[in-house]
């Protein structure tokens, strides 16, 4: 069993927190984190992967601090970067290569495990094809392959269904569902429905610090009988809704306009009808954001 | 990682850059050569040039004869000359031959070792190679996959190994393709163990001791090396540091500029401007005769009396270090911040 313990986790640049005394613990599964952007994600990310140091906390990962671990516990990392690049010039299979070298892996082993990945996210038939001219999935795709290079037991995972088309991303969420019985993965996002179908737990963090934290049922049950849909064919009052209730969605139909709205009170219309909360409407509640229409 | 490395510098285009660079600089240096001691011709008031049509041994001769008349007329009439006349009167004592020797072939080999064209080829391709050693890694997006990796120090590591590697083969190599270019035009190399100053057409009076052509080689070779490792291994710190190829080669251009620069300071204290005046890169680079080997002084730090030039020399070594430890300071508190 693996266990990482994020305890206190604060990272400062200036007078500006980009973390604020995180602390959660993470074992074997999928754990989503989810918020806008600027709220802190990726700096989570980075000191997990130890690409930053923490100003203050620290990260133990079985016990023992990650510092004090150093390569041992880089060793036991797999991460996809939300900025992921590529050495243009080279193919998919020797940028595997080089990325087999740097986690130490031996020409064997690497030679078995480059096929067997790029067999799994479908680049096998374009791996003598130099990277550069790859489409942005595809490069995504190597990403993720090179993430899984040394199976690693903690995968960070920063938007890596970004750029992929519907069926590459329910392939790439089977593909996590399917590997993460051993491993710690922290998924970030803003597809929600990926977080929705995968994680565990998703943790909701804002301006820096964790907001929610919880399966989906408990995060869930937080806006029952907060979320309602309004049906209206009155353009007039349908533009009412909206100015007077946050609004998730609204669907144009032949006859009327539905709208779903999230509300600590029930809407005072004819046609109000409460409504399964989604993670859509949470995401929407705690961040009122616009990008998270994209599920 | 080392291999990678270089797989990675010559898939890209400077790689061949660079390749192109080095095989041009080859070339061009197989015309390029001196005057030999057995040649002479000038161009007269109305430029037109005359050619010494005596035989090679006779003009070799009169030259030679003249370099120990200078020698031997050095007067001393302060420090600096009476520490010159010693050496002088040193070498005039110590030669075992005292007419011309053939020495063709260290002569030129002399001449390409320290050849301005070469130095500032040389630094151009260092600085290509090690300006964008690791902005390229950000620039690509990988830097992030190598520094979260177990083997990111061997990595870092390796980058810094490059800049002590390549300069060492890049102008190992040149040397190699140029010695047996004049092992072909001139035959074998003979009489090494003779006095330096029979290869050295100007300055020779200033030569910092009694040193045999072989010993005057080697030290030149070393110095050589010495500028170009530093100045790869500060071009590889300036890009472990910057954001983009423009601010690191900025960096280097900067740090190899700023001596000279400030030799034009003259308030700054007289001791700084003696330092800078001889050991700046510029100047190195461009007229590295008038540094290896040769006498330029004395200058007081703390009541200790220390030769100019071998100042400089340590300071040229401290140099290096100082950019050995901050690349690694870099890696180690810089890139994980």
């Amino acid at each position: 069993m693996n266990k990482l313990e994020i305890r206190n986790l604060t990272k400062t640049y200036g007078r500006k927190k980009a973390n604020d005394n995180i602390t959660v613990t993470l074992q074997n599964g999928v754990y989503g984190l989810l918020g806008p952007n600027g709220s802190g994600k990726t700096t989570i990310m980075k000191q997990i992967t130890t690409l930053i140091e923490p100003t203050k906390g620290e990260i133990i990962y079985n016990g023992d601090n990650i510092k004090t671990l150093d390569d041992k516990y880089r060793a036991l990392i797999g991460y996809l970067p939300q900025e992921f690049g590529v050495y243009k010039n080279f193919s998919a299979k020797q940028f595997l290569q080089y990325v087999a070298a740097l986690k130490g892996l031996s020409k064997k082993e690497s030679r078995n495990k480059i096929d067997e990945l790029l067999n799994l996210v479908g680049l096998y038939d374009v791996r003598n094809k130099v990277v550069g001219k790859f489409s942005g999935g595809m490069k995504r795709r190597v990403g993720i392959a090179q993430a899984l290079l040394n199976d690693p037991k903690i995968l960070v995972l920063d938007e890596p269904t970004a750029g992929l088309d519907p069926q590459e991303r329910a392939r790439f969420r089977n593909l996590l569902s399917q590997i993460s019985k051993d491993k710690i993965i922290l998924l970030s996002t803003h597809i929600i429905s990926d977080i929705e179908s995968i994680a565990k737990e998703t943790i909701m963090i804002k301006n820096g610090a964790i907001l929610m934290k919880g399966n989906h049922r408990d995060i869930l049950s937080a806006m029952e009988g907060k979320v309602y849909s309004i049906k209206t064919n009155n353009e007039e009052e349908a533009v009412e809704i909206q100015n007077s209730y946050k609004t998730v969605n609204i669907q144009r139909g032949v006859d009327d306009i539905e709208l779903r709205v999230i509300s600590d009170n029930m809407p005072p219309y004819k046609t109000t009808q409460v409504v399964e909360p989604k993670f859509e409407d949470v995401y929407m509640f705690y961040f009122d954001l616009e990008n998270s229409r994209e599920v | 990682m080392i291999n990678w490395e270089l797989k990675k510098i010559f898939k890209c285009r400077t790689g061949l850059i660079v390749l192109v660079l080095f095989v041009f600089l080859s070339g061009i240096m197989v015309f390029l050569n001196p005057t030999l001691e057995t040649e002479n011709s000038y161009r007269n008031d109305k430029y037109e040039l005359i050619v010494d049509t005596r035989p090679g041994n006779e003009i070799a001769q009169e030259k030679f004869d003249e370099k120990i008349k200078q020698i031997a007329n050095t007067n001393a009439n302060d420090d600096f000359m009476n520490k010159i006349g010693e050496i002088s009167r040193d070498n005039l004592k110590f030669m075992k031959y005292k007419e011309y020797k053939e020495v063709n072939f260290y002569k030129v080999i002399n001449y390409k070792a320290s050849h301005p064209f070469m130095s500032v080829i040389m630094v151009i391709i260092l600085v290509l190679i090690f300006s964008n050693i690791y902005v390229d890694e950000k620039i690509s997006g990988v830097d992030s996959i190598i520094l979260s990796s177990e083997n990111k120090l061997k990595v870092l590591y390796s980058k810094l190994g490059l800049a002590i590697i390549v300069p060492l083969i890049m102008y190992g190599g040149y040397l190699i393709i140029e010695f047996l270019v004049t092992l072909v035009k001139y035959g074998a190399p003979v009489n090494g163990g003779l006095e330096a100053f029979r290869i050295i057409d100007n300055g020779f009076i200033l030569l910092n001791g009694t040193y045999t052509i072989n010993e005057y080689l080697v030290l030149k070779i070393i110095t050589m090396l010495l500028i170009f490792i530093s100045i790869s291994v500060f071009s590889s710190f300036f890009s472990f540091i910057s954001n983009n190829s423009l601010a690191s080669i900025s960096g280097i251009l900067i740090f190899i500029g700023v001596g000279k620069v400030l030799t034009l300071i003259k308030f700054l204290p007289s001791l700084l401007l003696n330092i800078l005046s001889v050991g700046n890169y510029v100047d190195l680079i461009f007229y590295s005769d008038r540094f290896v080997g040769m006498y330029a002084g004395n200058v007081n730090i703390l009541g200790i009396s220390l030769e100019l030039i071998n100042l400089c020399n340590g300071i040229l070594i401290a140099t290096l270090l100082t950019g050995v430890i901050l690349c690694i300071v870099t890696f180690k508190k810089v890139l994980t911040r």
